[in-house]
Parts: C-alpha cells; sequence; structure tokens
C-alpha cells in the first residue's frame, strides 16, 4: 500500500494541482487512461463542491491497494450538502463515493482487469 | 459565475483561437463563429473564455461553436455554467454548440442533458453566413484571432455608407490590447467609402493607443488608390507584412 499527501488553499490554482497528480498517480497504480480520466473528473467536481461550501484548506490523500482511493478532507470541518447533479457525478465518475458527517469525500476506482487488452 | 466569492489567483490564461465570418448589409449582420480551446477549462481559466466571447458576442451573433478538442479536460463546473450562460433562447437567439468534449466530460453533458454539447450538429464556422449576397451593399469580413494578440481581417465585397455602422460595431469588438499585430487584407474589397476609411483610422488610433500595430499587407487597387490619395497608406501600414494567427495562440 501507498499512501501519497497533497494539501493546500481550497482555491481553483490548487484544484488543478489536485487533478494534475490524480493523473500522475493514476499512472502509478496502472489505472487506464479511461478511468484515470474520469477519476480527475471526479475529484475536480468534489474539490470544487468542498471550495462552494467553504473550505479553507483541503488535503487530499491518494492510497493505492487493490483500488485505488482518493479521500478529499477539507478544513475547518463542515457540513456539505452536495448538489444532486454533483452526486450522480461523483457515483458516475466513481466505483464508490462516501461522504462522512466532517465534510471529507472518498472516492474509489478499481482497476479494469482487462484494460491491456481493451 | 457562482464561484465569484471564493478568492483565487488572477484567472489563468487561456489559449484560445477564434475564426468568424460576419456578413455585413444595411442594418442587418450575420456572423458564425469557431472557438477553439486549446487547454484546460476550469473555473481558472473559464473567465479568460467568457470574457472573450462577451466582447465578440453580441446580439449579432447568430451562430457559435465552442470546439474543445484541444484541451485535455473540461470540469463539470464550466460545462454548466456555459449552458446556463449561452443555452438556446437566453441569449438573443444565439446558437451555441459545443464540440469536441473530452470523454468523460461527453459523458457529464449526456448525462446532464445539456443540449449544446452535440457532436453530431457542428455549427461550421468556415460556411458562408446566410446575408443576403443578392443586394449589392453586401461586405464581409473574416476575422482569425489568437490569445497571443494577433489578428487578421480580410474584407471582401462592398462598404459603403449603407453598412458603415454594421463594420463599426464589427470592428469596435476586436480586442486592442499593448502588443496586439493586426493585419488587414482588402484584396478582394470592391467598393471601399470614406466612411470605411475614418473606420480604419480610428481603429487604428485606438488600437496604437492601446500599444498594438495595424499592417495592410494588401489591398486591391481601388483602396490602395484611396489610402494613396488620402495619404494614409503609411500610416496604416499599407505593404507592411502580418502574422497568421492560425500559427499559434
Amino acid at each position: 500500500m501507498r499512501v501519497s499527501e497533497l494539501r493546500g488553499p481550497a482555491d481553483f490554482a490548487f484544484v488543478r494541482l489536485v487533478r494534475t497528480m490524480t493523473l500522475a498517480v493514476s499512472a502509478q497504480a496502472d489505472l487506464s487512461v479511461d478511468d484515470a480520466d474520469e477519476l480527475r473528473m471526479a475529484v475536480d467536481e468534489a474539490c470544487n463542491a468542498l471550495i462552494k461550501a467553504g473550505a479553507v484548506t483541503l488535503g487530499v490523500t491518494f492510497v493505492e491497494s487493490d483500488v485505488l482511493t482518493l479521500t478529499i478532507r477539507p478544513t475547518p470541518q463542515l457540513s456539505l450538502a452536495i448538489t444532486p447533479t454533483t452526486e450522480l457525478i461523483l457515483r458516475t465518475m466513481t466505483d464508490a463515493m462516501m461522504m462522512q458527517s466532517d465534510g471529507t469525500i472518498s472516492l474509489e476506482r478499481r482497476f479494469s482487469r482487462n484494460s491491456a487488452d481493451e | 459565475m457562482s464561484l465569484s466569492h471564493v478568492p483565487t489567483p488572477p484567472a489563468a490564461r487561456l489559449p484560445l483561437r477564434w475564426h468568424a465570418t460576419i456578413a455585413m448589409d444595411a442594418g442587418k449582420m450575420d456572423s458564425t463563429g469557431v472557438m477553439w480551446v486549446l487547454a484546460d477549462l476550469d473555473p481558472l481559466s473559464g473567465p479568460a473564455l467568457t470574457d472573450v466571447l462577451d466582447r465578440f458576442v453580441g446580439p449579432d451573433y447568430r451562430h457559435l461553436t465552442i470546439d474543445l478538442s484541444g484541451a485535455s479536460f473540461v470540469s463539470a463546473e464550466m460545462l454548466r455554467s456555459i449552458h446556463e450562460r449561452y443555452s438556446r433562447g437566453g441569449s438573443d437567439g444565439l446558437e451555441v454548440a459545443l464540440v469536441g468534449l473530452p470523454p468523460p466530460a461527453r459523458r457529464v453533458a449526456d448525462m446532464l442533458d445539456l443540449p449544446l454539447a452535440r457532436d453530431d450538429a457542428r455549427l461550421d464556422g468556415e460556411r458562408s453566413p446566410q446575408a443576403d449576397r443578392t443586394t449589392a451593399s453586401a461586405g464581409q469580413i473574416e476575422v482569425d484571432w489568437s490569445s497571443a494578440g494577433v489578428a487578421a481581417v480580410t474584407f471582401s465585397g462592398e462598404f459603403d455608407i449603407a453598412n458603415a455602422h454594421e463594420l463599426q460595431t464589427a470592428l469596435s469588438a476586436l480586442p486592442k490590447r499593448r502588443g496586439s499585430l493586426v493585419s488587414m487584407h482588402f484584396r478582394d474589397v470592391t467598393f471601399a467609402s470614406s466612411s470605411m476609411l475614418s473606420m480604419i483610422i480610428e481603429f487604428h488610433h485606438r488600437l496604437v493607443d492601446a500599444g498594438g500595430r495595424l499592417v495592410i499587407p494588401d489591398a486591391s487597387p481601388k483602396v490602395e488608390r484611396l489610402l494613396r490619395v488620402t495619404g494614409t497608406a503609411d500610416m496604416l501600414g499599407l505593404g507592411q507584412s502580418g502574422l497568421d494567427p492560425r500559427d499559434g495562440a
């Protein structure tokens, strides 16, 4: 299991770094390009939702194991009411999505078994 | 945008290229345009796009295609914001299409049922606008522009007092800023009135004031004579060559 972290101000410039790192970690974890692209869309949407909800900083943890899991933790803790649209995007672009009461969002992407053959 | 309260660094520079065809006749204009977005489109770079759109896309625009095939990432936030702003009926009958979306953005657009995003109905900015070309006064300009500050404006047809107001509108929309180089091509102009000349001179002055430069690489004999007789040929850069905005943004 590999754990990497990225922390910074909750603004759009930082979201760019998170997107870039998402692609880099996805490539390292051998996620297919399409899967990585969708995960990037989800992480962008999740970060934007947290910025809108008033987060001051964002901490993103990337965990590579059987699956790739991204956990986005806002500071300060906040109660996040995401729109149905955002929820739809997060659910469609990931294999599992979880929200906690402190505003933390976790996104999980499994590896396509036959990604090399596709 | 709804996120405007969020403190962010200044809007990122967004490389763009734009091609527009504007037909002008007495009392009417018909315009089609294609805008190519050449980098990631997100809330950071989005304002640069909407700024250009607001500048170019007035009530006289009819068809606009935003081509996103040069963008590796288009955020859902920007898809929604463009849709809210330019969806059909919201802006004076302006028709906007988004084409060339990256696959995840495409999925999001389908999922949210955003009718702007469609690959089957590309609005072709290269085609001639449906102006009434049977009238003798019809003039047309083609604008190629890049965010690097290089623009080429190609005039064809007749420019007289009848469509002077329309020409004024089109010229005032062209960006004038420090370091920009605008080349105007008059090779295919069959008639140019003095009102057109005074507009070009006014455009030249505003461009120079802003720190830009105008050149006229080519002109039809009629236009060349007009420039020479009035002693404005050298000031307006007749015979000097410009740059092609299609070479990069």
